[in-house]
């Protein structure tokens, strides 16, 4: 017991030192003020960017955005981009918990049959064991072959989706739908909504975009998504005529600009857009002309 | 081999006690003597010498390195970076060149006018500006929903708003940033929780932050790495001064959207400004009459 108090009282008196001399290795260590790492880019503050004004990335469906925030100071800033999609949180809630309850109660009742017919089992399987053995050897041979064409399958798939994200962004580039006289033409990326002859308006899909922004025209909320607009109705969802003063944060593909009276407008074919500064970055406004 | 086991597990054996105890000694107010003797400072010390010392300089320039999450529908986050140079010249003229994943802008202010410029798309908007930092800093987030980040470095009290809204602090331990040891403080606010971590230096000196939004779903983060911290930069009048590039084209802000009542839960949300301008409706009122 001395012996570990004496060893404690020589380590303590060990830190003690160490800890009178760390703050002059510090002063060393961070070579007075501005040391340390980070960009020394001085003449570098530059990027290549695509059309994209800025706010939420058009390829996620943010809820909430920091972006536009970062301060001590208790600036106003919006705390949610989508609040439609925390209701949505709540209803995979409370689905979760209704989905958690019902599948302990399903345990249960499978533990009970298992041990039943566990029982009834046993007084079988000596007998059976000689002929099983050969089956389950064939089966899984079954088996392996089934999960590799599988695994086959799975890994093809995520290669086309990659490719199709690849392509899309190409070159820091958004490729986006758009509109072309009497409809939309499809999204990339929106395949899976069934539609290959193009959205028109008031044609209706039965699941929103895989991608969107909610934006307001007054108390009007609109689903925006690669310059097309929705509207919810019933359970699905209609393309409807682009909205006057609806504010988005980037455009859709094929748009050309031209600036009259120091206005610059873009015409998305046929939709015109004026680009402005919110929140610090560059959107763009459904204009009439 | 093994004493050299049982020395380090000596250490470590004795050594918690005392750093625990250390660190109780940093939170908790001790008497000047005792101070005297160990070297030791309250956390409170330490914040208000960052505090102080960022309130009396005049002139200085300071990089970041930016990280900052959003929460998707799915509940999932995603992390975007940034990086931001900024140059201070106290009262009256500041800039900051923002370069992130999401946007890239500059921000100018010369005593006269500030104005906004987007270099990738060659937008720029300029407008009359108050003629002090913290009165321009107010208007460009009040009106234009402009807020550049942790800006509240260069107004004249940068730490006034954190302490009103601090309600504990903690000093969690001499912690690592860029692989060197530095006093980490948790300071838990309202809506916000802060962690800053500065130099052990006699002057402590920021080099890292990160603001928590706990009240948010999904509470996010926002992190800033400060690097090349300059107190005597010689910084020439024209950086503070924006001049158009050739071909760049000026645009208009528009006022921060306000969400309607019936998203919002029936009231003005918090956090959403106000705008002092009504919102075009028709989207017509900034083109000119032949269109």
């Amino acid at each position: 017991m001395k012996r570990f108090l004496r060893q404690c009282v020589s380590v303590l008196s060990v830190l003690v030192l160490s800890a009178s001399l760390l703050p002059m290795e510090d002063a060393y260590a961070g070579g007075g003020r501005g040391g340390g790492g980070g960009a020394s880019r001085s003449g570098g503050f530059s990027r290549s960017g695509g059309s994209r004004g800025g706010g939420a990335s058009p390829r996620v469906n943010t809820n909430v955005s920091t972006q536009n925030r970062g301060n001590f100071k208790n600036y106003s800033q919006p705390s949610y981009n989508r609040p439609q999609g925390q209701q949505n949180r709540q209803s995979n809630v409370q689905n979760r918990q209704g989905e958690r309850q019902t599948t302990q109660q399903n345990r249960q009742g499978e533990r009970q049959t298992t041990q039943q017919n566990r029982q009834g089992e046993r007084q079988t399987a000596q007998q059976n064991r000689q002929g099983e053995r050969t089956e389950r050897t064939d089966t899984r041979q079954g088996e392996r072959t089934d999960r590799q064409d599988n695994r086959q399958e799975g890994f093809t798939d995520r290669q086309n989706n990659r490719q199709d994200f690849i392509d899309d962004n190409y070159g820091d580039r958004w490729y986006g739908g758009g509109w072309y006289g009497g409809g939309y033409y499809v999204p990339p990326g929106w395949g899976w909504v069934g539609l290959t002859t193009g959205l028109v308006i008031g044609s209706a899909i039965a699941n929103p975009p895989p991608y969107y922004d909610t934006v307001y025209v007054g108390s009007t909320s609109y689903i925006y998504s690669d310059g097309i607009y929705m509207q919810p109705s019933g359970s699905e969802y209609t393309v409807v005529a682009p909205p006057v003063g609806a504010v988005v944060n980037y455009l859709p593909d094929g748009c050309s600009s031209s600036q009259v009276n120091d206005v610059v407008i873009y015409n998305c074919s046929g939709i015109y857009y004026q680009p402005f500064f919110q929140n610090g970055s560059t959107v763009y406004q459904v204009v009439q002309l | 081999m093994f004493r050299n086991q049982v020395f380090i597990l000596l250490l470590m054996t004795c050594a918690s006690p005392m750093l625990g105890v250390s660190g109780v000694l940093a939170q908790t107010s001790t008497s000047s003597a005792t101070q005297a003797e160990t070297g030791l400072k309250t956390t409170e010390q330490i914040l208000n010498q960052v505090c102080d010392f960022f309130k009396a300089q005049k002139s200085f320039t300071y990089e970041m390195d930016i990280t900052y999450e959003d929460v998707l529908d799915s509940g999932s986050k995603v992390q975007y970076s940034a990086y931001q140079k900024t140059w201070v010249e106290k009262p009256n003229r500041m800039r900051s060149d923002y370069v992130g994943d999401q946007r890239v802008t500059r921000f100018y202010y010369d005593g006269q006018n500030f104005s906004l410029f987007a270099p990738d798309l060659d937008y720029y908007a300029t407008k009359a500006a108050p003629e002090s930092l913290d009165a321009v800093l107010d208007k460009i987030d009040q009106k234009f929903g402009i807020t550049i980040p942790m800006s509240n470095l260069v107004a004249s009290d940068p730490c006034a708003d954190m302490k009103t809204d601090v309600r504990s602090m903690i000093f969690v331990g001499s912690n690592m940033v860029n692989r060197i040891p530095m006093y980490q403080i948790l300071m838990e606010g309202q809506e916000r929780d802060y962690q800053i971590w500065v130099t052990r230096d006699p002057q402590p000196l920021l080099k890292k932050a990160i603001i928590t939004y706990k009240t948010l779903p999904g509470s996010p983060q926002y992190t800033a790495v400060f690097s090349n911290w300059n107190f005597n930069p010689n910084t020439p009048a024209e950086t503070f001064t924006f001049s158009p590039p050739v071909g760049a084209k000026k645009i208009e802000f528009l006022p921060t959207q306000v969400l309607p009542a019936s998203v919002t839960g029936g009231a003005s949300q918090n956090n959403v400004a106000e705008p002092t301008e009504p919102l075009p409706a028709n989207g017509t009122n900034n083109l000119p009459q032949q269109w």
